[in-house]
């Protein structure tokens, strides 16, 4: 686990701590899934309509796409950070598009741990916090699995500890 | 509570792993093996009649082609070889998935390759369904949902079987209800104060006269737009020549419309809101007459909007955020606007009782409906912030009273949005690329679903980031202060 250097939009907040770098992989197969899903369009496009530039621009717009999200995955990767802080759960994601969310420990309904497969064989694990508001919605990918089993007890800990209504 | 607790502990509240019926994965892909064996059933039956009757072999299908070259071994051992993966895959599936009940929490984990594993408090159990599909039904298994407050929160335990899910519910209830006892404070019981709110006499606060009801609805957008297209297009059609038939082709267009006028005319009529000493109640409804009781602390976020073409009579359109609600989904329609049609002074009485923290702020209540800039001591946003708003920024702005934020918007459709602290569910800071280059920045107070957005935009990007954090701190604070609303008053509203 990393400490991250502050950033432009922390709040001020210090003491980020990263996520495993091997996220990376995860990103890089989600990319390349995507990818492939968008070559089969375009092949598709290729075979079936008789204009040929169309089924072409396709797969240039799916190679473009391709190449920079794989260039900035591990930029995305880095720019996760998190801190547990005395009463709320603090995460932040993006790099264009910077989010920032703070979570009360007393205001959490359910804590889930999910495993995708390629991330199981990494040995990560993705934590999702869910309060009574829809647009919550907090998710953090890439924590070791040990790390992660561990913040889900303490977060179901303290969210006892603090528990409030709606 | 323990004694509740250890009455409920049977089979299920043990802390150990309990798998599920064994029939779940069959159940839960059951509508595909149903669809694939009835499509294979249904082309091998001509080869079951062919079979039996000894009729002519016609050619060309696959399943003669097979018997033809000698590939009956190889065939039947493909397809034993399927079946035999898909028993296994199911094997798999049922053994990963397991349920666990301890003392405080329930934990479901499920899926082979996408492992998911759900952790929920038992006290945040607000009821629990049992369902039995089809499928199901005839393996004699139950759905058992353990519903928790948030968007697809729920604890899903597919399937039991009928005894046991009877069983759990049991179970689940009594350690919640448990909880609940040890947590409720004493003497305050929510659905009396819904009851009481229901029944008391109270004061008229919104009373919708005639006049306001059909003039409202006659001044709303949706009409002017229909009024112009008509007034456009009709005489456009009629130059091309084609008068009499755009006429026609108008009629149901018109007539439609003016059902959906009349009803709203008639809702607004029979629209009312009476204040009582615990809280505000609001009858509506046309055919059948709806009354709902909206105690202040039920109301998570409160809307008070007005579109263009009412200003000039200075009514207001007021919506509300409620948690029953988030869930329920019942009559969205009263659930879009609290009143549907108020004037001014109405809007200032009916805010405090809503929200108690803004009584005696008449001014600071005017400056948030009408005001600009930063009159009532609203934080406007910055001048650099008006390429993004050209109109709007003006009036955007945001103020923190001692219990709830107030956010103003909107140039042409004057909008206030407020959010009381204590209801918060959590923050978030958000910044895109434009807004970075114009160092602003969108904070936004997380509340339950309902017709509310509660942002704040064009904040100064460091205003924003204090902001972020003096939320979170009122938020907790707020929330350690606020011991009136326990989670189990959303129960009475199912």
């Amino acid at each position: 686990m990393t400490v991250l250097p502050p950033r432009a939009l922390d709040a001020g907040l210090t003491g980020w701590r990263g996520v495993s770098p091997r996220l990376v992989w995860v990103e890089i197969a989600a990319v390349l899934m995507s990818a492939v899903g968008g070559a089969v369009v375009g092949a598709f496009l290729l075979l079936v309509v008789p204009v040929p530039w169309i089924g072409w621009t396709v797969l240039g717009i799916v190679a473009v796409l391709t190449v920079i999200r794989l260039v900035i995955a591990p930029r995305r990767v880095r720019a996760i950070g998190w801190i547990l802080r005395e009463d709320d759960l603090v995460v932040r994601r993006g790099i264009l598009l910077s989010r920032l969310v703070a979570v009360p420990y007393g205001r959490m309904q359910l804590v889930d741990v999910n495993r995708g497969p390629v991330a199981r064989l990494l040995g990560l694990a993705e934590l999702r916090l869910v309060t009574a508001a829809a647009t919550s919605d907090v998710t953090l990918p890439g924590l070791p699995e040990p790390e992660a089993a561990e913040l889900r007890d303490a977060l179901v800990a303290r969210a006892e500890e603090r528990r409030v209504g709606l | 509570m323990t004694a509740q607790a250890s009455t409920a502990r049977t089979r299920y509240v043990d802390g150990a792993w309990h798998r599920l019926h064994p029939a779940t994965p069959l159940l839960r892909g059951g509508i595909w093996l149903l669809a694939v064996l009835l499509y294979v059933g249904g082309n091998l039956r001509e080869h079951l009649v062919t079979l039996v009757f000894g009729l002519p072999d016609v050619g060309g299908d696959p399943v003669d082609e097979i018997g033809r070259h000698d590939l009956v071994l190889p065939a039947a051992l493909i397809v034993l070889g399927v079946i035999l993966l898909s028993v296994g895959a199911f094997w798999l599936s049922w053994r990963a998935s397991e349920f666990r009940i301890d003392g405080d929490d329930v934990t479901v984990r499920y899926g082979v390759l996408l492992r998911r594993t759900r952790t929920a408090k038992l006290d945040r159990i607000q009821g629990v369904r049992i369902s039995r599909p089809l499928l199901a039904r005839l393996v004699g298994a139950a759905r058992v949902e353990l519903d928790v407050a948030g968007q697809n929160a729920n604890v899903r335990l597919e399937y039991l079987s009928n005894g046991a899910a009877e069983e759990l519910r049991g179970d689940v209830l009594a350690l919640a209800s448990g909880h609940r006892e040890a947590e409720a404070p004493e003497g305050e019981e929510p659905e009396s104060v819904e009851a009481a709110v229901l029944t008391e006499p109270g004061t008229p606060v919104v009373t919708v006269t005639p006049g306001r009801a059909i003039g409202s609805v006659l001044l709303s957008e949706t009409l002017v737009a229909l009024v112009v297209i008509v007034a456009v297009v009709v005489p456009v059609l009629a130059g091309l020549g084609a008068g009499p038939a755009a006429a026609v082709s108008f009629v149901p267009v018109v007539i439609g419309s003016v059902t959906v006028l009349g009803r709203r005319i008639g809702r607004n009529l029979r629209f009312s809101v009476v204040s009582t000493r615990d809280g505000v109640r609001v009858s509506s409804g046309v055919v059948s007459t709806s009354t709902e009781a909206v105690p202040p602390g039920r109301v998570h976020a409160l809307h008070i909007e007005q579109p263009l073409l009412w200003r000039p009579a200075g009514w207001w359109r007021v919506a509300v955020n409620r948690a029953g609600h988030a869930a329920g989904r019942r009559n969205a329609e009263s659930e879009r606007s609290l009143a549907p049609v108020a004037t001014t002074a109405e809007v200032l009485t009916l805010l405090p009782l809503l929200v108690p923290d803004l009584e005696d702020q008449r001014d600071l209540l005017v400056a948030g409906l009408v005001g600009r800039g930063d009159e009532g001591d609203f934080t406007p946003a910055p001048r650099r912030a008006r390429w993004l708003r050209p109109l709007a920024w003006r009036r955007t702005g945001f103020r923190l009273t001692d219990a709830s934020v107030l956010a103003r918007s909107g140039f042409l459709r004057r909008e206030l949005v407020v959010v009381p602290d204590a209801r918060m569910q959590s923050v978030s800071l958000r910044q895109g690329p434009l807004q970075r280059l114009l160092r602003v920045a969108t904070v936004h107070p997380h509340v339950v679903s309902g017709p509310v957005r509660t942002t704040l935009r064009l904040v100064d990007a460091d205003r924003a980031q204090r902001l972020f954090v003096e939320l979170e701190e009122i938020g907790v604070g707020a929330r350690r202060r606020d011991v009136s609303h326990r989670w189990r008053d959303l129960g009475t509203q199912r």
